[in-house]
C-alpha cells in the first residue's frame, strides 16, 4: 500500500518573546492511502501545528527546523506559498472544528460549494459547477439538496453544516483530508453521523484522512490507526486495536484510565497528575516523566527511543527496554473487555 | 411561607428578537426545581436552549414568560427589598464555558478575585481578604503564586480554576456552571470534576450543572434534565435515565455516546432521533418515581 503523506523527523518550532516554543520535536508518520489516522493528545501537544505544517498554513514565527515532509510522492517540505497554493484543495483539503464560522454567512450554501469547485477548475461552467456541487451535497448525505442548495448556512443544522463543509473540502477530489476536532461543536447524535460519513467517504473515495481529536470514543469509532501525541512528540502509534486493548506507553494508559467509563461506580475520576510541560525548554529525557508513575531513573535523563513491539505498534517508552522491569498494563481487561 | 423547593423554574419561556418579524424561541416551557445541596444536570444538544435556562436563572436574561424562584425571592421581581436583592446577588454564582472571556484580560488573578469581595464587603481588612483568597485558590488546586499573573499566562485548566474560585470566594449557596468542562482537555475535564464533586460535599451547595458529555454528568449529577429543541423532554434520577430512558431523543442521546473500544464501538448501529413533525398534544407525563416524561402526540 502506498503511503499518500510521509512525514520524517519534523521538527517545528514557534520564536515567541519567551524563547523558541518546540512544537512539534522529531516526528515520524506516515498516512497509507485509504486510512483514517486519529492524533490524539491534549490540547497544546503539537497535533494541529502538525497538520498545519504540512498544509503550510503556519504563522510567519513558525519554522520548519528540520525533517521532511513528503505528499503524493513529492518532497514538498521546500515548497513556498505559490507551490502550496495549487496543492491545497487538490492534494489535501482541511475541514475545521466550527462549522459556525467556516462557511460564509451570507452566501448561499450551494454557491460556496461551487466556488470551491470553480477555483480548482477554471473551465468549468457556473451550471456545471453547480451541479456538481448538489452532487456533492448528495455524497455527504444532505437530502433534498438541489433545494436546499440555495440555502443560507443559518437555515442549516449543526451536523448539516458540517456536511457542507465536507462537501466544500471534498469539492476538488483530494487525496488527503485534514480534519481539525471536526466533531467537537456537534452534539453526539451528529457526531456519530458525522464520524460514519468519514468513513464511507474514505471507503468510496480512498482518501487517506489524518483527524485530530481529543476524544478516543471518536478514535474508536473512525480511526484505523492511531498516534499519540505527548508534548510535541508521538509517543506510541499503531493501529486503533492496538492501542485500545495492547497500550504500552503510560501516558496512553493514564488518557484510557481518564475516561468516566474507567471510573464507573467509584467515588472519583483517575487522573493524570500534574501538568503538560512547557515547550519552551521541554525537560531532558522524557517529558512525561514527572507525571508518570512507573517512571524509571532513566527517564530523567534520556529520551527512550522508539521501540517496535510488532510491525504496526511502536511506543517510546524505557518500560520496554529489555533491562527494565516488567510492569503489567493495568488497561488488560479494560472496562469494556469482553 | 417556607419553600421546599430552593430554586424553581415554572412555565419559563425565552424568545430572542432578531428582526421585528423573526424571533426565535430558544426555551418553550421549562418547568424544574432544584432541592437544597443538589447537582442538577441539563444536557441537550447545542442549541437546545440549556444555556438560556442558565442564564434566567441567574437573571442574566429576563424571561419573556414564567417565572423564576430562589429560596421563595422572583429572581425577576419588580419589588425586592435590598435585603433580597443582596441575597440573590452574592448567593447565586455562575461559572461561564469559556473561562477565556469570562476572566478581564486586564487584571490580575489577585483583582479579578478581589473584586467581588470588595463590592459585598467579605473582607474586613487585607489580611482577611489575602487568607480567603490563598484558601479559596488551595480549594481549587492552585497556589498563591498565581496570584501576579494575568489570564493570559494561564492555561485553560488553570483558568477555569480561578473561575471556579472566583464564584466559590463568594461562600454561594447556589453554584450555576454553564459547560464549565467543555473547553477543557480529558485529563484536565476529570481533575475539574473531580474537584466540583468533592467541593460539593464539603460546601454543601445547590448546583445546576449544564454539559453536554452524558459521562460527566453521569457521574457527578443527581438529577437529570434533558432539553431538545428549547424543551425539558425528559427529567429523572441520573441512574433511572442512564438505566431506563423514556423518551426517544433521551435514548437516542445515551446510545450516541461512542464507546472506547473499537471493536464494539463499530458493530452498533446509532438510532438516529427525528423529532415528530405534527405534535397536537404535549404532556409532562409522570412515569416513575421522581421520573418525568414529555409525552408528544
Amino acid at each position: 500500500m502506498a503511503n499518500l503523506l510521509e512525514i520524517q523527523n519534523l521538527s517545528v518550532s514557534f520564536d515567541t518573546h519567551a524563547g523558541e516554543v518546540q512544537a512539534v520535536r522529531d516526528v515520524s508518520l506516515s498516512l497509507p492511502e485509504g486510512k483514517v489516522l486519529a492524533l490524539v493528545g491534549e490540547s497544546g501537544c503539537g497535533k494541529s501545528v502538525l497538520c498545519r505544517s504540512v498544509m503550510k498554513l503556519l504563522p510567519r514565527t513558525a519554522k520548519i527546523k528540520s525533517g521532511s515532509i513528503i505528499a503524493g510522492g513529492v518532497d514538498i517540505t521546500n515548497y513556498g506559498e505559490r507551490d502550496m497554493r495549487k496543492l491545497r484543495g487538490s492534494l489535501f483539503a482541511m475541514v475545521f472544528q466550527d462549522p459556525m464560522t467556516t462557511l460564509n454567512p451570507v452566501m448561499p450554501v450551494g454557491d460556496q460549494i461551487a466556488e470551491a469547485v470553480r477555483v480548482h477548475n477554471r473551465r468549468i461552467s457556473k451550471e456545471a459547477a453547480h451541479r456538481r456541487a448538489v452532487e456533492l451535497m448528495k455524497l455527504v448525505g444532505i437530502e433534498h439538496a438541489e433545494e436546499r442548495s440555495k440555502l443560507y448556512p443559518y437555515n442549516f443544522s449543526g451536523g448539516m453544516r458540517q456536511r457542507s463543509v465536507m462537501a466544500i473540502a471534498l469539492a476538488s477530489n483530494p487525496r488527503i483530508l485534514f480534519a481539525d476536532e471536526p466533531t467537537t461543536a456537534l452534539d453526539v447524535t451528529i457526531q456519530a453521523q458525522i464520524l460514519d460519513l468519514f468513513r464511507e467517504i474514505q471507503t468510496t473515495l480512498h482518501t487517506a484522512t489524518l483527524f485530530v481529536t481529543h476524544d478516543l470514543g471518536v478514535v474508536a469509532r473512525v480511526a484505523d490507526l492511531v498516534a499519540v501525541m505527548y508534548a510535541g512528540r508521538i509517543v506510541e502509534l499503531g493501529t486503533v486495536e492496538d492501542i485500545f486493548y495492547d497500550p504500552r506507553h503510560p501516558y496512553t494508559w493514564g488518557l484510557l484510565q481518564a475516561l468516566p467509563a474507567w471510573s464507573k461506580g467509584r467515588d472519583t475520576l483517575n487522573v493524570i497528575p500534574g501538568m503538560p510541560p512547557s515547550l519552551i525548554h521541554p525537560p531532558r529525557g522524557d517529558a512525561f516523566a514527572c507525571r508518570n508513575e512507573y517512571a524509571l531513573g532513566i527517564d530523567y535523563l534520556e529520551q527512550p527511543p522508539m521501540v517496535k513491539i510488532s510491525e504496526t505498534h511502536s511506543a517510546a517508552t524505557w518500560l520496554l527496554d529489555p533491562a527494565a522491569p516488567k510492569i503489567p498494563s493495568p488497561i488488560q481487561g479494560g472496562p469494556h473487555a469482553v | 411561607m417556607p419553600y421546599n423547593d430552593y430554586v424553581s423554574v415554572e412555565h419559563l419561556s425565552h424568545r430572542f428578537r432578531l428582526t421585528r418579524k423573526i424571533a426565535i424561541d430558544a426555551v418553550k416551557d421549562v418547568s424544574f426545581s432544584i432541592d437544597r445541596g443538589e447537582i442538577l444536570g441539563l444536557v441537550g444538544e447545542s442549541g437546545s436552549g440549556k444555556s438560556t435556562v442558565a442564564r434566567c436563572v441567574m437573571g442574566i436574561l429576563r424571561p419573556s414568560g414564567g417565572r423564576v424562584t430562589y429560596d421563595g425571592i422572583d429572581v425577576n421581581g419588580a419589588r425586592l427589598s435590598s435585603e433580597e436583592k443582596i441575597r440573590l446577588q452574592c448567593e447565586r454564582q455562575i461559572i461561564f464555558q469559556d473561562s477565556g472571556s469570562a476572566l478581564n484580560p486586564r487584571m490580575s488573578v489577585r483583582r479579578i478575585l478581589s473584586e467581588p469581595l470588595d463590592i459585598c464587603g467579605l473582607a474586613r481588612d487585607r489580611g482577611e481578604r489575602e487568607a480567603l483568597l490563598i484558601q479559596n485558590l488551595d480549594f481549587v488546586g492552585l497556589d498563591a503564586g498565581i496570584l501576579e499573573s494575568r489570564p493570559g499566562e494561564l492555561s485553560g485548566g488553570q483558568r477555569q480554576r480561578v473561575s471556579i474560585a472566583r464564584a466559590l470566594l463568594m461562600k454561594p449557596k447556589l453554584i450555576v456552571a454553564d459547560e464549565p468542562i467543555a473547553s477543557l482537555d480529558v485529563s484536565i475535564q476529570a481533575q475539574i470534576v473531580n474537584l466540583f464533586k468533592h467541593l460539593q460535599a464539603e460546601h454543601g451547595f445547590t448546583f445546576l450543572f449544564i454539559a453536554h458529555d452524558l459521562a460527566m454528568v453521569e457521574f457527578l449529577c443527581d438529577r437529570v434534565g434533558v432539553m431538545s429543541k428549547g424543551r425539558l423532554v425528559e427529567l429523572a434520577p441520573t441512574r433511572q435515565l442512564y438505566d431506563a430512558p423514556r423518551h426517544p431523543y433521551t435514548r437516542a442521546l445515551l446510545s450516541a455516546v461512542p464507546i472506547p473500544d473499537p471493536r464494539l464501538e463499530r458493530s452498533r448501529e446509532i438510532p438516529v432521533y427525528r423529532a415528530p413533525e405534527h405534535v397536537t398534544r404535549r404532556e409532562w407525563t409522570r412515569v416513575g418515581f421522581d421520573h418525568y416524561v414529555l409525552m408528544e402526540r
